[in-house]
């Protein structure tokens, strides 16, 4: 997967669109999905996707696979985050996934079980919005992308110790205030 | 409930996160399983962080809308011609403004030309009225006149003359020479 990112930003640089798109194909759902939850703003998050991408394309010439080009890629991501946060500061951001993007129940879920998993949602949702910035996206890079403690110190640019303390003190406010739940309630 | 060694509890505590990392030794991972067997309180927090992460599944991947990718890649081609056609059109910017530039300048220049000979034009269209109506027989006499004196001055100045420098005879130096070798004209 690795390998072919890189043959791909090679086939880029030499101006192959057919690579950037199968680039997209495989990358924007990560993106996009980093952003929206970091940011919890699905129209914010679409921007940055957007944006993202124009980055990466602009970048083809002088990429250098130095690292891995997910390291890469959600550099650009965590950076384009943190503007938008900066920019917005002022502005309460409103979590319209929900609004935007409702979950259409299948025909047999039961109603019940849908509301309390939306309930859930809503509280794991609120919870990891809670944590501070840097908290937040080390979760969000190691607990939904996989991402192991290096490879999240490569791209918030810090020490692999720092992050470890980062996503070890998110777990324990996580278990603060998730704490009454329970796999059964799920 | 179970209460395990108080003094095992502090370091269980401080070792649980790496514990559920895996980044703990063997030896160490025994100990703090028989530990968490033992110490309510401990297993209680081990459940609490496992609980908690887990219930970090409930959020979902949040789907991108359908339309994103056409965005992304509208918004690349768009920008794409748009930059390209930037550049034709500030390079052709460039060109009408050296052009215009170069007219003006080469404009301005003839038009001094233009000026400037039409007086030079009216000039000597008036020196050429003035001699050709009053003067002419007048400077014709004057030439005339002009250069009758400049002979007569030349004239002058060969009479002031004294003299005319000598231009000795090859021949004679020869004998004088000869003279001098043989002492005669030594006196």
């Amino acid at each position: 997967m690795e390998d072919t990112d890189i043959a791909l930003m090679e086939l880029i640089k030499r101006g192959d669109d057919k690579a950037f798109e199968l680039l997209l194909s495989r990358h924007q759902r990560s993106v996009y999905n980093l952003a929206c939850r970091f940011l919890n703003d699905g129209a914010e998050a679409e921007d940055i996707t957007q944006e993202a991408f124009i980055r990466v394309l602009k970048a083809a010439g002088t990429y250098r696979p130095e690292a891995k080009f997910t390291t890469w890629l959600y550099t650009i991501v965590k950076n384009l985050c943190f503007n938008a946060l900066r920019k917005n500061r002022s502005v309460y951001i409103v979590s319209a996934e929900e609004e935007i993007l409702p979950e259409l129940p299948a025909h047999n879920d039961d109603p019940s079980e849908i509301i309390d998993r939306k309930r859930l949602k809503s509280r794991v949702v609120s919870a990891v919005n809670a944590l501070p910035e840097n908290m937040r996206i080390a979760v969000i890079l190691h607990k939904f992308h996989g991402l192991q403690y290096n490879e999240i110190a490569d791209i918030l640019d810090c020490s692999v110790n720092a992050i470890k303390l980062r996503v070890h003190r998110a777990k324990t406010v996580l278990a603060n205030s998730l704490s009454d739940f329970s796999p059964e309630t799920k | 409930m179970k209460q395990g060694d108080t003094m095992i509890c502090g370091w269980a505590k401080d070792n649980l996160l790496d514990f559920i990392d895996g980044e703990l030794e063997a030896s160490q991972v025994l100990m703090l399983k028989k530990h968490l067997e033992d110490c309510d309180r401990c297993s209680h927090e081990h459940e609490k962080i496992l609980n908690a992460w887990k219930a970090l599944d409930a959020w979902e991947d949040p789907m991108p809308p359908g339309h994103l990718r056409e965005n992304i890649l509208g918004s690349i081609y768009r920008r794409r011609t748009p930059q390209g056609l930037q550049r034709i059109f500030s390079v052709a910017a460039v060109l009408l403004i050296v052009i215009g530039v170069a007219f003006f300048y080469r404009g301005t220049d003839s038009k001094r030309y233009q000026e400037r000979t039409a007086d030079n034009k009216s000039t000597a269209v008036q020196l050429h009225t003035d001699i050709t109506e009053e003067n002419e027989n007048d400077i014709i006499a004057n030439l005339q006149l002009l250069r009758e004196k400049e002979f007569y001055d030349s004239l002058d100045k060969l009479e002031k003359i004294d003299y005319l420098p000598l231009v000795e005879d090859s021949r004679n130096e020869d004998e004088k020479d000869k003279r001098s070798s043989l002492g005669l004209l030594a006196v």
